[in-house]
């Protein structure tokens, strides 16, 4: 079974994720801030890292920088509520920051386990 | 008679302290002149005259009405415009007594003009001007024509100055450009220190816009994040992940989706105004294709629309040019005048969205008709102000609503570089035709004032 860490400060959306991908056949974990989504990474070795931009003490751009920068191969996706991008630069900013994925929220679900999917390679 | 309006504005508030200044300095002026003849005098470099006690007791009592005119505020203006022709006469006068066109004291017209420039406006002063090359012409044409006598220039011109004229005579030059110099200085005070106060407040200015930018920004996201919440929670609950679900509990969460979605929309709306109306919404323009715009638009409508039953229809002419127009906003152009077509149509209307060309073929025209309750004449104008409805009573007849949506119209097709026309009748319905120009006439903000307003660290 392929492991999701989940790293999300909002509790309804976190969960949201959390329920979402384990009724999809994934295991998660979850973290709430960028220093304990470090950690949980270190911990439970995901496949697959969902990443929220702003999150409390580390933003999610450092988070992917630092996975990335330890050498890992682990895809990772960033989300954000950035509402209203004409110019998308977080999207861009994120792809800049080695991310793997870029996903605006709210997205839709289906949405969400494709991009999944195909980073894990079972699409 | 009416005075022209540069002098009428003299007697404006704003003129009172300078009025009042220019008296002081007459005084000064006046006691300056008094002093210098009494030494020339004395020291014998002119005869000495009743007129110069004539000119400086004028002066004085010239000066003394123009104060009396201010302080009781009456007959300002004609107490003043007295007193400066009191000026130019006593001056002449002085130049007449002191050699005429041969006289040093000619440069004295120059504290004239100094002190009006200062405290004036340009019109008084151009006057002045005029009044003292007039005053001048008279004296020399009169004693050329010999009507006036010539007069004696001070001391023994072509001979060596005594002591008591070169002393005189600096106290002079001391005087006529001290005076001058003085008001430069204090006027150039006081717009070095009004300089400074809007310095101030611009960086005041500059720095509360990008605190409110910085509010904004996070607003957005703290509102939008719980809206996320509610229809995410609503699509697992709906796909299954708690347990099965029945149909009527589906319906419930896609109501619960719908109306979340609506909350969503009014506050990107007061968000997209409150940006548009600072001038920081950005156009991208880009090749777009409008059947499948109005296709996305309706669609996305007739889900919002839910169980209200009005029907959203969509006419797209064959063959309709590409535009290039921002494909975004220009949708949210639509979503707009569609959803709030659909709100003011009762049940069982229809809305139409159509898509022509312009028989001038350089527009696509995009219009949305309803058989709604209609707009009167004299509601058209206001109903596209933010925060406004048609009727302002139009809660009672059970149509909430901020009015957001049609104001974002207007800014957003003024952006685009499109325009609005509005067609109605009171009980039959609307239709509001968007007139999309092929090419692109809209505005983009430049990158610089993007970098100065766009606060650092959203995500």
């Amino acid at each position: 079974m392929k492991k999701i860490l989940v790293v999300e400060d909002d509790p309804v959306n976190q969960m949201i994720l959390v329920d979402f991908l384990a009724a999809n056949g994934y295991q998660t974990s979850a973290a709430s801030t960028g220093p304990e989504g470090i950690e949980r990474f270190e911990l439970d070795a995901p496949d697959l890292c969902l990443v929220d931009v702003q999150l409390p003490r580390k933003s999610g751009f450092e988070l992917v920088r630092e996975i990335k920068g330890r050498g890992a191969r682990v895809p990772v996706v960033l989300m954000s509520a950035v509402y209203n991008e004409p110019d998308q630069s977080t999207r861009t900013i994120a792809l800049g920051a080695l991310a793997d994925g870029y996903l605006t929220k709210p997205f839709d679900l289906a949405l969400l386990l494709s991009t999944v999917r195909q980073l894990l390679g079972e699409a | 008679m009416k005075p022209p309006e540069f002098i009428a504005e003299m007697a404006a508030p704003a003129y009172r302290a300078r009025l009042q200044l220019g008296i002081w300095s007459g005084y000064g002026v006046a006691l300056g002149f008094g002093v210098l003849a009494a030494a020339a005098s004395a020291l014998d470099l002119t005869p000495w005259r009743t007129a110069y006690v004539v000119l400086v007791g004028a002066k004085l009592v010239t000066c003394t009405l123009a104060w009396l005119g201010l302080a009781r505020n009456r007959a300002v203006l004609a107490t003043q415009a007295l007193n400066s022709t009191a000026d130019v006469v006593l001056i002449t006068a002085a130049i007449y007594f002191t050699g005429g066109p041969y006289s040093p004291l000619v440069a004295t017209y120059v504290i004239i003009i100094a002190v009006l420039a200062m405290l004036a406006n340009l019109g008084v002063t151009i006057v002045a001007a005029s009044g003292i090359v007039l005053a001048f012409a008279v004296m020399v044409l009169g004693m050329a024509a010999g009507i006036l006598d010539p007069t004696p220039v001070p001391g023994h011109p072509g001979t060596l100055p005594s002591y008591g004229y070169a002393i005189t005579s600096i106290a002079y030059c001391a005087f006529v450009v001290g005076v001058p110099a003085w008001f430069a200085s204090a006027t150039l005070r006081t717009l070095r220190k009004k300089e400074q106060a809007l310095e101030l407040r611009t960086a005041q200015l500059v720095q509360a816009n990008t605190q409110r930018s910085q509010f904004v920004a996070s607003m957005t996201h703290e509102l939008r994040t719980p809206i996320h919440g509610v229809q995410g929670l609503a699509d697992v609950i709906a796909a299954g992940v708690y347990g099965p679900v029945t149909d009527k509990q589906k319906e419930a969460c896609a109501s619960i989706k719908r109306s979340a979605q609506q909350l969503l929309g009014l506050v990107d709306d007061v968000l997209n105004l409150a940006r548009a109306e600072a001038g920081r919404i950005e156009a991208r323009p880009s090749a777009v294709d409008i059947a499948a715009l109005v296709e996305r638009v309706t669609a996305s409508v007739s889900w919002m629309v839910g169980t209200k039953n009005v029907k959203v229809d969509s006419v797209v002419e064959p063959e309709l040019p590409v535009v290039r127009s921002d494909d975004r906003w220009l949708a949210h152009v639509l979503v707009n005048l569609v959803s709030n077509a659909v709100k003011f149509t009762p049940e069982g209307g229809t809305v139409t969205v159509r898509a022509v060309e312009r028989p001038e073929r350089d527009a696509v025209v995009l219009a949305v008709e309803d058989t709604g309750i209609g707009i009167a004449p004299e509601q058209r104008a206001r109903i596209f102000e933010p925060f406004r409805q048609g009727d302002d009573r139009s809660d009672e007849k059970g149509y909430g609503g901020v009015g957001l949506g049609l104001a974002l119209v207007a800014k957003l097709t003024d952006l685009l570089g499109a325009s609005v026309e509005l067609d109605s009748e009171v009980g039959k319905g609307s239709t509001f035709r968007v007139i999309v120009p092929v090419d692109w006439r809209g505005r983009q903000v430049s990158r610089l004032m993007r970098a100065v307003v766009t606060p650092p660290g959203i995500g």
